[in-house]
C-alpha cells in the first residue's frame, strides 16, 4: 500500500514540474507584451528597458525560469505585477473561497447522487430510471453561469429570499483575519456567529448552481457503476448462494463505489478550471477570478501561482481518489501505476 | 420460437419483471435500431428534432432574423413585445434576432472543434495503441499531465493572449477535447487488437490481417462517434464560458455566452428577459446533443454485441 | 420420491428482435444419493437450465412455464424470504467462472464465513473453523494463509476448490456443479471431483454435474441428460449413454471424443445451433446425417420418446439410429479402402 502511495507521489513531482515550466515557457511565447502594458502607451524606451529588467523579461528563458524555480522551492511564488503584493498571500486569500465553493457543492451533488444512482440501478425499469436519466442529462447540460443568474433573480430579486450576488459578505462587512482564510470556519473559530450565518447565505445560490450542474455527470456516472455491479457475475453468485436482499444491496454499494471515485475526482479538477464562472456571476473573490483578472493584467507571476495552485490541489485530489480506490479495491494495489 | 414448434407455453402467473424483458425486445441492425429508438422514445424524438433545428438555423439563422443583428435597432432594453419577441437587450440590439444569429456562431465553433479532436485524437490514439511500444506509454502519461491542468483557465490564457479570434477559441476548444477521443480510441483498440490478432492467427497469415483491419477499424470507431454530439454540447458550454466572462467571441458577433453577460447586470433589477433567453438557447441545444449522444451510445452497445 | 423433479420447463430471454426460448420442454429428475450427468454443446442450455432450478436467470430472461419440485416442494413461485431457505442451504451451486462468482473487494475468509453463517447461524469462532475446515477438504494446502486472500490472487484452479468449499459447507441436499473441473490440471479434476463426490455420498445428497468431458460422465454419473439447443434430447443410465444411445448428436459427440470406435464417422456438419434461429422441425435436422424428409425431420419435432426402459430419445428415426450409425461407417471405411 505504501508503496503504491510511493509510487503515486513519485509520478505527481514530474508532473508539476513539467506543468510549471510548462505556463512559463508558455506566457512568454505568446504573442503578448506585459511590458508596454505596465509602461503605458507614452513610454520612452528608457522607461520601457527599465521595465522590462524590472519584470525580469530582459534575460534569457533559462535564466528567468532558474531563478522563478528557486524562488518556488523557496515558497515564494513571486509578486504580481499588478499589485506588487506578494503572489502567495493573494493566493492565499482567495484559494480557499473557492475550495468551499467546490466542496460545498460536491459534497451535496455526491450525497444526492449516491442514492438516487444506486436505486435507480436497482430498479432498471421503472419510471424512475427514465426520471433519473432525464434529468442527468438536462443538468449536465446547462451553462452553470446563467443558472447562477437565474437563481439570483429568482432568490434575491423576486423572492427576497438570500442575499445579493455580491460576495460572502454584504457590502462593507468584512470577515475576521483568522487562522484559516476560509471564511467559514474562522468565523466560527471567532465565535462570530451571524458572521458565519451571513456568509453562510451568500455561499447557498453559489453553492447551489454548482450542486445542480454537478449532480448530472455525477448521477450518471452512480448509476452506470451501479449497473455493472448489479449484472456481475458475483451478485448473481450471492442471490444463488441465498443472500438476502439486504446483504446484496450493501455488497452492490461497497463495489459500485470505487470505480465513481476517479470520475469524481477529474470533475473536481475540471471544476475547479471552471469557477471562474460562478465566481464572476456572484462576485466571489476565488482564485478562478483571480487568474482571469491576472490574464487581462498579462500579469504572469499571478497567472503562473494560480496555475500552479490550481494544478498542484487537482493532482492531489487524483491522488486522493486514487488511494481511496486502492483502499476500497485491493485489486488495484498490486497493479503498476 | 420456430414455426413448426410445440405452441405458447402456459404463462406463469407470476412472471417477473415483464416491462424489462417487453423492453429488451430490439430490433438487430443500427437503421432499424435508430428507426425502433426514434419510435419509442419521445426523448429521442425531441433530442433529434432540437438538433435538426440548431443545424437548420447555423444555416439560414442570420437570413431570417427580423430584425438587424449587430445594428441598435430600438430603445434599450425594452421589454418583451409583439414587435420584439425577445425584447431588447442594454445595446438596443433585438434579442430574438442575435438569438438566432449566435445559432452559427456557437454550433460552427462547437461542430469544428469537435471535427478536430476527433480526428485528432482518434488517429493518434489509433497509432499509438496499435503498434505496442512506448509511444503508447508515452502518449497516456502526456495526457494525464496535461488533464492535469485546471483546463478551462488554460482556455482562457491561450485565447485572450493570442487573440480572440473565432479561430483560436476553435482550436482552444479542440484541444481541450482531444485527450477524450484518444482515450475511447485507445481502449477499443486495446481490446479489439487482442480479439482480432487472435483470429487472425487462426484463419490464414495474410488476409487475417487485412480482414482484422476490417473489423478493428469500425469497432474502434462507435465509441468516438457516439460521444461526438455530447462534445459538441460540451464545447458550446465551453465557448458560452468563454465569452461570458469576456475571453472568447467578442462583440458585436452575436454570441449566447456573450448576451447573457451582457444582459447580467440587468438582471438583477428585473431586466430578465437580454439573459434568459440566450441561457435557453443553450440549455436546449446542448440538451439535444446530449440526449442524441447518448441515444447514439446505447445504439451501438447493443451493435457491438453482435 | 424424488429429489428434484423438473417438468416441461421453459425459460426465455429476450434478443434483438425477438424472444429466444433457451431452454425448451426440459424435465429432469434427481434421486436422492444419484449422480447426474448433463452434457451437451456449449449454448445448449445447460448453465441456464441448472440457474432455473434456484430460480434465477441472468440478465433479464424469465421462466416462463413449468414446475421445479423439490423436496416435495414446487419452487417456482416462492416468496423471496422462502427462497432463502433453499437457495445456498438446501440446494448449493458451483458457477462456471469461480473467480468472478466471489466477491472481488472480500477476503475469501469471510466470504466462506458469511455463506455458512447466513444459513446457520453460527458465531464467527465456529464459522472460522468451518471455514478452514472446508478448505482443507477441497485439498488446499495452508488454509489460514489463504483463508485471507483476495479472489484475484488465486489461480482458476484454486478459485474453483474455494467456490467447491463454499458450496459444500452447508451440505447441501442438491449440489449443483457446472463445469466444476474446466480450467484445471486433469490430475487435479480426479481429485477434485473425488472429493465432491464424497462429501455428497457422506450426506446422501444429490449431484448435477455439468460437462462437456464425457470421461466424467463415464466415471462418476449414474444417469446422463444431454441436451441440444435447448431441449433434452436424450436420458439414458449412463452405460446405455454410451453403448446404446440413439440420438445422432450423442453419437457424434461420443464418436469425437472417441469413445465409440464402432461409430468413428458419425459425424454433425455445419456449426452449433443457436437458440435465437431455431428451424422448423427437428432443431437438429441441418446437421444430422441422418435426417430424412420421410420420417419427418424437418418439419415435426421430435417428441422424447422411450427406446428402452429409462431411456429416452428425442428422435424421430430413434429406433433405426444404431442400424444408419454402423453403415454410416462401414460405409466410409470401406470407401477409404477403396478410394
Amino acid at each position: 500500500m505504501t508503496l503504491f502511495l510511493l509510487r503515486r507521489l513519485a509520478f505527481i513531482l514530474p508532473q508539476l514540474f513539467v506543468v510549471i515550466v510548462g505556463t512559463f515557457v508558455l506566457l512568454r511565447a505568446l504573442d503578448v507584451d506585459p511590458v508596454s502594458k505596465i509602461a503605458g502607451s507614452f513610454a520612452t524606451p528608457e522607461t520601457t528597458a527599465q521595465v522590462e529588467a524590472s519584470l525580469g523579461l530582459d534575460r534569457s528563458l533559462g535564466a528567468q525560469l532558474q531563478s522563478y524555480l528557486g524562488g518556488l522551492v523557496q515558497g515564494d511564488l513571486g509578486e504580481s505585477w499588478t499589485t506588487n503584493e506578494p503572489v502567495t498571500s493573494e493566493i492565499a486569500k482567495r484559494f480557499p473561497v473557492t475550495i468551499q465553493l467546490i466542496g460545498l457543492g460536491f459534497g451535496i451533488a455526491v450525497l444526492l447522487a449516491i442514492p438516487l444512482g444506486r436505486s435507480s440501478a436497482a430498479n432498471p425499469t421503472r419510471r424512475r430510471e427514465k426520471i433519473t436519466t432525464v434529468y442527468a442529462l438536462f443538468a449536465g447540460a446547462q451553462p452553470d453561469f446563467w443558472w447562477g443568474l437565474i437563481f439570483a433573480f429568482v432568490f434575491f430579486f423576486k423572492l427576497g429570499w438570500l442575499p445579493a450576488p455580491l460576495g460572502i459578505l454584504n457590502t462593507g462587512v468584512s470577515g475576521p483575519s483568522g487562522p484559516t482564510n476560509f471564511i467559514l470556519i474562522d468565523t466560527l473559530v471567532h465565535g462570530e456567529f451571524d458572521l458565519f450565518l451571513s456568509a453562510l447565505k451568500h455561499f447557498v445560490l453559489p453553492v447551489m448552481t454548482m450542486t445542480f450542474v454537478l449532480t448530472g455527470p455525477i448521477l450518471k456516472i452512480m448509476r452506470q457503476a451501479a449497473l455493472d455491479v448489479h449484472e456481475s457475475e458475483y451478485v448473481l453468485y450471492a442471490n444463488a448462494a441465498g443472500f438476502s436482499g439486504k446483504v446484496t444491496k450493501k455488497m452492490i454499494t461497497r463495489n459500485s463505489f470505487a470505480p465513481v471515485l476517479t470520475v469524481i475526482g477529474i470533475l473536481f479538477g475540471f471544476s475547479l478550471g471552471g469557477a471562474v464562472l460562478i465566481e464572476t456571476v456572484f462576485s466571489l473573490n476565488g482564485i478562478g477570478r483571480y487568474a482571469l483578472q491576472s490574464t487581462l493584467n498579462v500579469d504572469f507571476p499571478a497567472i503562473q501561482g494560480a496555475v500552479i495552485v490550481m494544478t498542484a490541489f487537482s493532482l492531489l485530489i487524483y491522488l486522493t481518489m486514487d488511494t481511496a480506490y486502492a483502499l476500497l479495491d485491493p485489486r488495484v494495489r498490486y497493479s503498476r501505476v | 420460437m420456430s414455426a413448426g414448434a410445440h405452441s405458447d407455453p402456459p404463462a406463469l402467473e407470476h412472471a417477473p419483471a415483464d416491462a424489462a424483458f417487453e423492453e429488451a425486445l430490439r430490433p438487430a441492425s443500427f437503421s432499424a435500431h435508430v428507426r425502433e429508438t426514434l419510435r419509442s422514445s419521445w426523448l429521442f424524438r425531441l433530442g433529434l428534432g432540437i438538433v435538426l433545428i440548431a443545424l437548420f438555423l447555423t444555416v439560414f439563422g442570420p437570413y431570417i432574423t427580423p430584425h438587424e443583428v449587430e445594428k441598435a435597432t430600438s430603445d434599450a432594453n425594452l421589454a418583451p413585445s409583439l414587435s420584439h419577441w425577445f425584447g431588447t437587450d442594454p445595446n438596443g440590439f433585438d434579442v430574438f434576432s442575435r438569438v438566432l444569429a449566435s445559432a452559427r456562431i456557437d454550433v460552427t465553433i462547437a461542430l469544428a472543434a469537435t471535427l478536430f479532436s476527433f480526428v485528432i485524437g482518434t488517429f493518434i490514439g489509433l497509432l499509438t495503441s496499435y503498434f505496442r511500444g512506448w509511444p503508447g506509454e508515452f502518449v497516456m502519461r502526456t495526457t494525464d499531465t496535461v488533464q492535469a491542468f485546471p483546463l478551462f483557465v488554460l482556455a482562457i490564457i491561450v485565447v485572450v493572449m493570442s487573440g480572440r479570434s473565432l479561430r483560436n477559441v476553435i482550436l482552444v476548444v479542440a484541444l481541450l477535447n482531444i485527450p477524450i477521443y484518444l482515450r475511447l480510441c485507445r481502449s477499443q483498440v486495446l481490446t479489439i487488437r487482442e480479439r482480432v490478432f487472435v483470429e487472425a492467427a487462426k484463419a490464414n497469415g495474410g488476409s487475417g490481417l487485412f480482414v482484422a483491419f476490417r473489423h478493428v477499424l469500425p469497432n474502434t470507431l462507435s465509441p468516438g462517434l457516439a460521444q461526438i454530439p455530447i462534445t459538441v454540447g460540451f464545447a458550446i458550454l465551453v465557448t458560452a464560458g468563454l465569452s461570458f466572462i469576456g475571453a472568447g467571441v467578442q462583440p458585436p458577433t452575436p454570441e449566447w455566452g456573450a448576451m447573457i453577460a451582457a444582459g447580467a447586470d440587468g438582471i438583477v433589477i428585473g431586466k430578465w428577459w437580454s439573459s434568459v433567453f440566450p441561457g435557453v438557447a443553450i440549455s436546449l441545444t446542448v440538451f439535444g446533443f446530449a440526449v442524441v449522444g447518448e441515444a447514439l451510445r446505447a445504439i451501438f452497445l447493443r451493435q457491438e454485441w453482435k | 420420491m424424488a429429489l428434484l423433479a423438473i417438468e416441461n420447463l421453459f425459460v426465455e430471454y429476450p434478443e434483438l428482435g425477438r424472444v429466444n426460448c433457451a431452454v425448451r420442454d426440459a424435465s429432469l429428475e434427481i434421486e436422492p444419493g444419484e449422480i447426474i450427468g448433463l452434457v451437451g454443446e456449449s449454448g445448449s442450455g445447460k448453465s441456464t437450465l441448472a440457474l432455473a432450478i434456484l430460480g434465477i436467470t441472468r440478465g433479464v430472461g424469465r421462466i416462463s412455464s413449468g414446475s421445479v419440485v423439490f423436496d416435495g416442494q414446487e419452487l417456482l413461485g416462492l416468496s423471496d424470504d422462502e427462497w432463502r431457505r433453499v437457495r445456498g442451504s438446501k440446494i448449493g451451486i458451483v458457477t462456471q467462472n469461480p473467480r468472478g462468482a466471489l466477491n472481488p473487494i472480500e477476503r475469501i475468509g469471510p466470504q466462506i464465513q458469511n455463506y455458512y453463517r447466513h444459513h446457520r447461524g453460527v458465531t464467527e469462532k465456529e464459522a472460522r473453523a468451518k471455514a478452514l475446515e472446508q478448505l482443507e477438504l477441497v485439498g488446499i494446502n495452508d488454509p489460514e494463509r489463504r483463508l485471507e486472500a483476495f479472489p484475484h490472487e488465486l489461480s482458476g484452479g484454486m478459485a474453483q476448490r474455494v467456490l467447491i468449499a463454499l458450496a459444500l459447507s452447508c451440505s447441501p441436499q442438491l449440489l449443483i456443479a457446472d463445469e466444476p473441473t474446466s480450467g484445471l490440471d486433469v490430475t487435479i479434476q480426479a481429485q477434485v471431483l473425488d472429493d465432491i463426490r464424497r462429501s455428497v455420498e457422506a450426506v446422501g445428497s444429490g449431484l448435477l454435474v455439468i460437462t462437456q468431458d464425457l470421461g466424467i460422465v463415464a466415471s462418476y454419473c449414474d444417469r446422463v441428460y444431454l441436451m441440444h439447443a435447448g431441449e433434452i434430447a436424450e436420458v439414458a443410465p449412463v452405460h446405455s449413454f454410451f453403448k446404446h444411445s440413439a440420438f445422432p448428436g450423442t453419437i457424434a459427440l461420443l464418436a469425437a471424443q472417441g469413445q465409440r470406435f464402432d461409430h468413428e464417422r458419425v459425424r454433425l456438419s455445419g456449426l452449433p445451433v443457436d437458440t435465437r434461429a431455431l428451424p422448423d422441425g427437428c432443431s437438429l435436422h441441418r446437421r444430422c446425417p441422418f435426417a430424412s424428409d420421410e420420417a419427418g425431420c424437418y418439419t415435426v419435432v421430435p417428441a422424447l420418446e422411450a427406446v428402452a426402459d429409462d431411456h429416452l430419445v428425442r428422435c424421430h428415426r430413434a429406433g433405426e439410429i444404431e442400424g444408419l450409425a454402423l453403415a454410416a461407417s462401414s460405409q466410409s471405411q470401406s470407401g477409404a479402402a477403396s478410394g
